[in-house]
C-alpha cells in the first residue's frame, strides 16, 4: 500500500467571534499561504483539495463553494467536501492518495460558530423525528452523559475539573487557543453549574476557525518534510443515532476505530509491528488500559502524545479508556478541543497538532482523534509514526 | 457590516411504517416500543433491529410513566425547547422498556431531580402524532408547589412573535379529552390522577402534523407525515470588502476591488482573487456604464414579481470589471436585447439609497454600438 504522511499543518486562532465572513475565505487565505510556504509547495503542486464545513453553522446553502475562492481554483483544480469536520475531508484525501489519483493533497475545515447559536443549530444533526423536534442542546446531552459517568463511578466532577485545569496550562504554549491560563481545579469547581452537572469550564468554548493539514506520498513526502508523520493507522467508526438506547458511558465507535487502526499494537519495526493491527488488541476498556500501558511506552499501545478531540471534560476521560491510553501517554499539549473547538475544523487540528509531534521530533509515535455528532456518536482515529 | 439572517424552513417528513404507528399511538395519547431479537423493548422503537437488522415484528405498549436513568439541568431554555421556565432534561426508562426516550421534566428546580425517580408524561391538549404530543414529563410525587408559582404563571410558548414561528400555540386543560391510559403488559396501568388534572398542559407546543385530529377523539386514520418547524437565527457578516462596496452602493458609488497578481477586477469584491487565492486589496471605482455578455428573456410569471414579463435579465460586465453581475435590463422590448449591447444604470431617487445593490432599479440601452464581441469573449 502506498505510504501517506502529514508533512504540513496550520490552524488560524481559535477566536469566540472573528471579523470574516461565513465563508471561510479570511481565516483560510492566511493559512493556506503558510502551510504553503512552510513545506515549499505552491498552489499548484495540489493535486486534490477537500473541505470540510456546514451549511447550517453558515446560515446558507452551498456555503462551502465561496470558500474555493481562498485556494484560488482557476485553473480549475479537483475539489471535494465534506459537511463533516476537516478530519473526515483529510480522510478522503488520503483515501485520494491510496487511489493513486494525487501525490500531494491538502485538507481544510473551517467554520464561523459565533454567527448563530451554537448549541441549537447542532440540535438539527439529531434524529429527526424524535429529538431535533425538542430542539434539544449539545451541551444538556454532554451532561446528560457526564451524570451517567459520575453515579457509575467512572469519572467525577473533579477529575473533570481536573483535566479542564491540566488543558488550559497546557494551551498557555499554544498561540491560537481561545482559552488558556493556570487555574487549580478547585477554583474552577467553585464556580456554578451551566447544565448541571456541567461547569463552564467543562464545555469547549465557542468560537471561529480553521485548520489545513497537508498529505504526500512516497518519496515526495520525503523530499518535502525532513521527518514526515507517516500515517499507519486511519479509520473511522459511528455508534447508533439513538441516544436513549446505546451506553452513553462508552464509546464502542472509538474503541473499534481506535482497535483497527492498531492503536493496541505495537509500533512499526517493533515486534509484531503494524502488520497485524485491528482485533489483536482488546476491547479497549479502561480497565485493560493499565495493562496495556507498560511504563516508558516502549510496549503496549506505545503511543507517545495522542490530540482527542474531547469538547467535553468527560469525554477526554471517557475516551482515554475506549483508546486504551495510559497515564504514560501525552494527552492534548495543545490543551486540546477544551482551549479551542472551531467546528469543522477541531478535528482535524487535532491530526495536524499531533503531526506536529512528528514533524517536530518530539514524539514517534502519535494518535490524533476527531469526533462528530452528539456524545461521541462518530470517532475518527489517526495513527502516525515516524520513519 | 453586519445584519440579521433569518432562517426558517417547514421539514415536512414521512414516517415510515414504524413511526408511523408511534406517532399515531401518540395521539391516542399511548407510548410504543419496539420488542428486539434479544428480547430488549426500545421505546422510542427502532425502525430496524439494532442487531438483526430486521424492522421489528411488532411494537408494544409501554407505560406513560417511568425512571429517570440520568438527567441534566437546563437554566436559561432554549427558543423551541419544550417548556419556557427552568426544566430538567432526562433520559426516561418507561415501565416497560429497555432503553430510554429523552424528553423534558417539568421539576421546578434542580434539587427536586434524582436519578430513579419517578416521572409521568404530561400530555398536550390535543395530541395530532407528533413527539411534542408529550408537552413534557413530570414528577409522579412532586414536592409541595411552594415558590413554584412563578414558574407556572409565566409559562408560555418559546417561539416568539412575528418570527412566524409555525409552533401554533395551543393551550387546554390536561384533562380535557384524558382517557384512561394503556399500559404495557409489564407495567402497572394507571388512570390519570386528580393531581394531574390540575395542572395546565402548556408549553408550546402546537404542531402541524399528518391529518388533523380532534381532541381526545380516538381516530383510526394512521399520521403519516410530520411537519418539523426550523427556525433560525442569524448575523451575517460581510467581509470588509463587501462592506466597502455595500457602503459605497449608498453613496451612488460602484466599488470594485483589484488583484495585485493577476490584475483582473471583481465587483463586487470577493474577499480573496478566485484565480490566484491571494486577497484583493486595491479599491478600483467603475463607472455605472457597461456591456450585455449575455441574457435570457424571462416569460414565467410567478408571486411577487416585480417586472410584468416578457423581461430581460442579463449579465452586465461594468466598463473596466473582470466578473459581470446580474440586473433588469428595460427601457427597451425584450426582443431588442442582444449580446455586446450598451447598457447605463438607471438610479432610484436619492432618498432611496442604501447599502444595496437594489439603489439601481435596472439598465437601459444607451444607444451607442454594440461592443465588438472580442471585448468580452473572455468574460463568458
Amino acid at each position: 500500500m502506498t505510504d501517506v504522511a502529514v508533512i504540513g499543518f496550520a490552524q488560524s486562532p481559535c477566536v469566540r467571534r472573528g471579523d470574516g465572513t461565513t465563508s471561510g475565505v479570511e481565516m483560510l487565505v492566511p493559512i493556506f499561504q503558510e502551510v504553503l510556504h512552510s513545506t515549499g509547495l505552491a498552489k499548484d503542486d495540489i493535486g486534490f483539495w477537500c473541505s470540510g464545513s456546514s451549511d447550517y453553522l453558515a446560515g446558507r446553502a452551498f456555503s462551502f463553494v465561496q470558500a474555493v475562492d481562498a485556494i484560488g481554483a482557476f485553473p480549475p483544480v479537483m475539489e471535494s467536501h465534506v459537511e463533516m469536520d476537516g478530519a473526515w475531508a483529510l480522510y478522503e484525501a488520503w483515501v485520494k492518495i491510496l487511489t493513486g489519483e494525487a501525490d500531494v493533497a491538502l485538507a481544510y475545515g473551517f467554520g464561523k460558530s459565533s454567527a448563530g447559536d451554537l448549541r441549537r443549530v447542532l440540535a438539527l444533526q439529531l434524529d429527526p423525528y424524535l429529538l431535533a423536534p425538542l430542539w434539544l442542546d449539545s451541551v444538556s446531552i454532554a451532561a446528560l452523559q457526564a451524570r451517567l459517568g459520575i453515579e457509575a463511578g467512572m469519572w467525577s466532577e473533579k477529575e473533570m475539573a481536573e483535566v479542564a485545569a491540566r488543558s488550559r496550562a497546557a494551551a498557555t504554549g499554544n498561540p491560537q487557543a481561545q482559552v488558556s491560563g493556570e487555574i487549580s481545579a478547585e477554583e474552577l469547581l467553585d464556580r456554578p453549574y451551566i447544565a448541571d452537572p456541567l461547569r463552564a469550564h467543562d464545555c469547549a468554548p465557542v468560537g471561529d476557525g480553521a485548520a489545513v493539514v497537508i498529505l504526500a506520498s512516497g518519496e515526495r513526502a520525503r523530499e518535502l518534510c525532513p521527518r514526515p508523520a507517516w500515517i499507519t493507522g486511519f479509520e473511522h467508526r459511528i455508534d447508533s443515532a439513538s441516544l436513549g438506547s446505546r451506553d452513553l458511558t462508552t464509546a464502542p465507535s472509538a474503541a473499534a476505530a481506535g482497535r483497527a487502526a492498531g492503536v493496541g499494537t505495537e509500533r512499526a519495526g517493533s515486534a509484531g509491528g503494524p502488520g497485524a493491527p485491528g482485533e489483536a488488541a482488546g476491547p479497549g476498556g479502561a480497565g485493560e488500559a493499565g495493562e496495556a500501558g507498560a511504563p516508558g511506552g516502549a510496549g503496549g499501545p506505545g503511543i507517545d502524545c495522542a490530540e482527542l478531540h474531547a469538547p467535553f471534560t468527560h469525554q477526554e476521560i471517557l475516551l482515554r479508556g475506549a483508546l486504551g491510553l495510559g497515564d504514560d501517554v501525552r494527552i492534548n499539549p495543545s490543551g486540546g478541543a477544551l482551549c479551542g473547538n472551531p467546528m469543522f475544523a477541531a478535528g482535524l487540528a487535532r491530526i495536524g497538532t499531533a503531526a506536529r509531534e512528528i514533524m517536530s521530533g518530539r514524539a514517534d509515535r502519535v494518535l490524533g482523534h476527531a469526533t462528530s455528532g452528539p456524545a461521541l456518536q462518530q470517532n475518527l482515529v489517526c495513527i502516525m509514526e515516524a520513519e | 457590516m453586519r445584519a440579521p439572517l433569518e432562517i426558517g424552513f417547514d421539514y415536512t417528513r414521512s414516517l415510515g411504517p414504524t413511526l408511523s404507528q408511534f406517532m399515531t399511538a401518540l395521539a391516542d395519547r399511548r407510548i410504543l416500543g419496539a420488542r428486539a431479537a434479544d428480547g430488549r423493548v426500545h421505546a422510542p422503537p427502532f425502525e430496524y433491529d439494532p442487531v438483526t437488522f430486521a424492522p421489528p415484528a411488532d411494537l408494544v405498549d409501554v407505560g406513560s410513566e417511568g425512571s429517570v436513568t440520568s438527567w441534566s439541568w437546563m437554566p436559561e431554555p432554549l427558543e423551541g425547547q419544550p417548556l419556557a421556565h427552568p426544566f430538567a432534561w432526562a433520559l426516561i426508562r418507561l415501565d416497560g422498556a429497555d432503553t430510554a426516550l429523552l424528553h423534558a421534566v417539568d421539576a421546578g428546580s434542580a434539587t427536586a431531580m434524582r436519578t430513579g425517580m419517578r416521572v409521568r408524561a404530561r400530555w398536550a391538549a390535543s395530541p395530532v402524532g407528533n413527539i411534542r404530543d408529550i408537552v413534557c414529563f413530570e414528577p409522579c410525587d412532586p414536592p409541595e408547589p411552594k415558590g413554584r408559582g412563578a414558574a407556572w404563571t409565566e409559562e408560555r410558548a418559546r417561539e416568539p412573535k412575528g418570527r412566524g414561528g409555525a409552533w401554533t400555540e395551543e393551550r387546554g386543560t390536561s384533562d380535557e379529552g384524558r382517557r384512561r391510559l394503556k399500559s404495557a403488559p409489564e407495567a402497572s396501568g394507571e388512570q390519570s390522577t386528580s393531581d394531574e388534572r390540575r395542572r395546565r398542559s402548556e408549553g408550546g407546543t402546537g404542531r402541524r402534523a399528518g391529518p388533523r385530529r380532534q381532541a381526545g377523539k380516538q381516530s383510526t386514520q394512521p399520521v403519516t407525515m410530520i411537519t418539523a418547524p426550523v427556525r433560525l437565527h442569524y448575523e451575517h457578516t460581510a467581509s470588509p470588502e463587501e462592506s466597502s462596496y455595500l457602503r459605497g452602493l449608498a453613496a451612488g458609488r460602484l466599488l470594485g476591488q483589484r488583484c495585485r497578481v493577476c490584475g483582473k477586477v471583481y465587483i463586487p469584491p470577493r474577499g480573496a482573487c478566485p484565480t490566484d487565492g491571494v486577497p484583493t486589496t486595491d479599491e478600483v471605482e467603475l463607472p455605472d456604464t457597461g456591456t450585455v455578455t449575455t441574457f435570457c428573456v424571462v416569460n414565467v410569471p410567478y408571486p411577487g414579481q416585480r417586472v410584468a414579463p416578457p423581461y430581460v435579465t442579463a449579465a452586465v460586465l461594468l466598463d473596466g470589471a473582470d466578473i459581470a453581475f446580474q440586473h433588469l435590463i428595460l427601457g427597451c422590448q425584450a426582443s431588442e436585447v442582444r449580446m455586446g449591447m450598451r447598457v447605463t444604470a438607471v438610479w432610484r431617487p436619492r432618498d432611496e439609497w442604501g447599502t444595496t445593490p437594489e439603489n439601481i432599479d435596472h439598465f437601459r440601452p444607451t444607444g451607442e454600438p454594440d461592443a465588438p464581441y472580442e471585448s468580452y469573449a473572455n468574460h463568458l
